[in-house]
């Protein structure tokens, strides 16, 4: 901790400057008028602070920051870490909590933790949908004694709070123009704050609560109207550009998801092709993103029919996934994936359908599965049209449309394994082809494409199924093998290559190491002087 | 102003390319320099007054375009103008269906079949709705894609006579000469010999096009062999030899795997 401290207190002579903008920004919060405090001591059965302000006073703690009139040099710049707290202080409980709480108590929840007459909570003020009488009760604020946050996070407080009442606006009263709206207030109020420090770059304390902002305002704009979507697609591109310049990772990140999110849903996928290949995904995004980018690379390379680079992209993300949580986004990727697998020419292995809650999504899939795994065209499509409206709401039925070509070549490889030689009239009649002569020229482009192996007879209209070549008798084991090696070594390799050490292992050991030597030394001159003693005993006599 | 102008030449271009004139182009050239001053189009897409009767002819005025590249047979051209057309369709919402929109579409569908950019195929695809899909110029495209994908080449000869527009004609003549290499491709590999009428049918030649199928095998099929009235096909030697063992990759893989493991322990 100590270390910390110093490491910080170096740093923050550096780059100054940089934080300087949260001080000068409210000058004058930083000796507030401290509130009538009722001393602490004679209200013994304290009630619990409401939760914003709970929450406020959690990011203050985390960020090792003093109530205000704590003695001692006030603080001027916050840690180095700002922004990993911030990102772990969004995923607590105490922050969870106040999702959950009225549009009236954030407002509230406002007035009290931010400085009179703040901009932002007159923006939060301002779009306050209308009573509706069974509005939820107030927050009991009567414990209310603590001080106002350090000045330091009150940006991150107030861009908080708008996100919280942007939540509010999108889901508990589903009224996205409104959301869209203060959303749009929202940025703008935090980007003039941001613009009076006469610094372009966003602290890397705003940079996770900015992005979450754009998140909802892109959430906001898809449902609100496609006008303000094709607005917002412009916006998210310039700020985009502006997150990659200033290194906000967070916002770089969620800005590309959303902006893939955006075109995918408008099946744009050449356009979404071109963005995922002209802009980088940061690499230390936050894992929540990274999952999401590759479900979306997944989908735009399936759609591209590049499956073997999907099938990667998704069984990743479904590892990385969050496992506790998030089953609806598992279950997308999941659907997706079998697809991949199927069109891959592969089939899922039975227990992924039996996945804990997945069971009954999976049924309409795993019925396909089937289908495709028998090579019975006709099933196939009964299927395929049973479920269609299904298949629809997944956005996965021009993909299952694709499939049909992969059921014929099950069919025809079952059939070719099976009989050393068969009339391929009975071949068109067993997988519903229609025709003989239908069935010739797929079974010749079967074989071409390697799916069988096996010679036509033309004349006498029948399939000769070739005899199995030893394999062992081929390369084909030594380049598994070859395969399978560079896979481990590789897997070793990157182990190697992302092993950590905390920063001072290094001194330590040396430390150590010269510790060692002291006393190795010391032995020796033991050994010496043990050695020197026995001499002059010898002398002696 | 150039509204009034836009939609004078526009009724000319259509009636040009009704009529096949060859002063067709230089209108078609004249009305697009008008179009770029039209700020309702993409990529600007500012709501000017008259947005929507811009928008709608420029549609217009663009699918006549690709219309009229396919009458000339321009591949290049098409794609042109369907890269102009495209994005208004997704852009400007509000633009009333026209009656070349789903031929356009459609013809667009072949010409990427044709051109064998698959990729782009179903991209494109993905952005009609259903109710597109469901059309029968469209569906054409898709239903034969799938038969190409399939390998049942002789639906393709069948849908070949049944063309929902006469002018699907120029992409049919394209496609026709790729399915015939594939299957000539396939029919190498799956078989030993055939009968030279049988092998013109499979290729989907007519019977009275017998000196064309003689030409297709001579030139771009070298190694078949015509043997009394049969093709063999030139069976694919194989052989056990010791040149077939791959020393070299062996002896790089085996010295690539103990160095990694030098560097391990």
């Amino acid at each position: 901790m100590g270390v910390l401290r110093l490491r910080t207190a170096e740093f923050v002579k550096k780059c100054g400057h940089m934080f300087a903008m949260v001080n000068t920004k409210s000058p004058a919060k930083a000796s507030p008028p401290p509130p009538p405090t009722p001393s602490k001591d004679d209200a013994p059965p304290k009630p619990p602070l409401p939760s914003i302000d709970a929450a406020a006073f959690r990011l203050c703690s985390l960020l090792g920051l003093p109530s205000v009139d704590s003695k001692g040099p006030p603080i001027k710049a916050l840690p180095s870490g700002a922004g990993r707290t911030v990102r772990r202080w969004l995923s607590s409980s105490a922050v969870n909590k106040c999702r959950k709480l009225s549009y009236g108590n954030l407002v509230d929840g406002a007035r009290r933790v931010l400085p009179d007459n703040s901009e932002i909570t007159a923006v939060i003020e301002s779009s306050k949908p209308m009573e509706t009488g069974s509005e939820a009760p107030l927050e009991d604020s009567s414990s209310c004694s603590a001080l106002p946050p350090h000045p330091l996070v009150l940006p991150a407080i107030s861009s908080w709070l708008l996100s919280l009442a942007i939540n509010s606006l999108l889901f508990d009263s589903s009224d996205a123009s409104a959301a869209f709206a203060l959303s749009g207030s929202a940025l703008a109020a935090v980007g003039k704050a941001a613009s009076q420090s006469n610094s372009t770059f966003t602290p890397p304390i705003l940079s996770p609560l900015i992005a979450r902002l754009y998140r909802f305002r892109s959430l906001a704009a898809s449902a609100a109207s496609p006008q303000a979507q094709s607005t917002v697609r412009n916006e998210l591109v310039h700020a985009h550009r502006l997150a990659c310049l200033s290194r906000a990772v967070d916002v770089q990140a969620t800005l590309l998801n959303l902006m893939l999110r955006d075109l995918l849903e408008g099946n744009l996928i050449d356009q979404a092709k071109k963005l995922s290949q002209n802009a980088t995904f940061p690499e230390n995004a936050s894992n929540n993103q990274l999952v999401r980018y590759l479900y979306y690379m997944g989908k735009i390379q399936a759609l591209q029919l590049e499956y073997t680079d999907s099938f990667s992209k998704l069984s990743q993300s479904l590892r990385k996934a969050p496992e506790n949580t998030g089953l609806a986004f598992r279950v997308a990727v999941q659907k997706l994936l079998i697809i991949v697998q199927l069109l891959m020419g592969e089939i899922p292995s039975r227990d992924i359908f039996f996945t804990e809650g997945m069971r009954a999504l999976l049924l309409p899939y795993m019925e396909l599965t089937a289908a495709v795994r028998q090579g019975d065209l006709t099933t196939f499509n009964k299927i395929a049209s049973k479920h269609q409206p299904t298949f629809v709401a997944d956005g996965t039925d021009t993909l299952i449309n694709r499939l049909a070509h992969n059921v014929v070549k099950a069919g025809l490889r079952r059939l070719n394994i099976s009989y050393s030689r068969i009339y391929l009239k009975d071949i068109a009649e067993r997988l519903s082809l229609g025709s003989a002569k239908s069935a010739e020229y797929i079974v010749a482009k079967a074989i071409r494409d390697g799916v069988i192996d096996g010679v036509i007879n033309h004349k006498e209209g029948y399939l000769q199924s070739n005899e199995l070549v030893d394999v062992y008798s081929t390369t084909e084991p030594a380049e598994a093998l070859h395969r399978r090696i560079t896979f481990c070594l590789n897997t070793h390799a990157d182990a190697v290559k992302g092993l950590r050490y905390p920063d001072d292992a290094y001194a330590k050991a040396n430390q150590k190491k010269k510790k060692g030597d002291e006393e190795e030394k010391t032995e020796e001159e033991i050994a010496a002087e043990i050695e020197a003693e026995l001499e002059e005993e010898e002398d002696e006599f | 102003m150039s509204i009034s102008e836009a939609s004078a030449l526009l009724k000319k271009l259509s009636s040009e390319v009704s009529s096949s004139s060859a002063s067709a182009s230089t209108t078609l050239a004249s009305l697009k320099l008008i179009l770029v001053d039209f700020d309702s189009l993409p990529p600007l897409c500012l709501p000017t007054p008259d947005s929507k009767e811009e928008q709608r002819i420029a549609c217009e005025a663009l699918e006549l375009g690709c219309l009229l590249a396919v009458k000339n047979g321009d591949g290049e051209a098409f794609e042109g103008n369907t890269n102009q057309l495209f994005p208004i369709y997704s852009s400007c919402l509000s633009v009333p269906q026209s009656a070349n929109r789903k031929k356009v579409q459609g013809l667009y569908l072949m010409f990427l079949l044709v051109e064998n950019r698959l990729a782009d195929f179903h991209s494109v695809l993905q952005t009609y709705t259903a109710e597109e899909i469901g059309d029968g110029r469209i569906n054409f495209a898709v239903l034969l894609e799938r038969e190409l994908m399939v390998g049942s080449y002789d639906k393709f000869a069948t849908s070949s006579t049944s063309l929902p527009d006469p002018l699907y004609q120029f992409f049919m003549t394209s496609l026709l000469s790729t399915v015939r290499d594939n299957v000539a491709d396939a029919l190498e590999v799956s078989y030993e010999s055939m009968d030279l009428a049988d092998a013109q049918r499979m290729l989907m030649f007519q019977p009275n096009e017998t000196s064309a199928f003689e030409s297709f095998v001579k030139q771009s099929r070298e190694d078949w062999m015509v043997v009394d009235n049969e093709i063999k096909f030139q069976p694919v030697v194989a052989s056990n030899r010791a040149e077939d063992i791959p020393s070299m990759k062996l002896i790089s893989q085996s010295l690539s795997f103990a160095t990694e493991i030098e560097r391990i322990v």
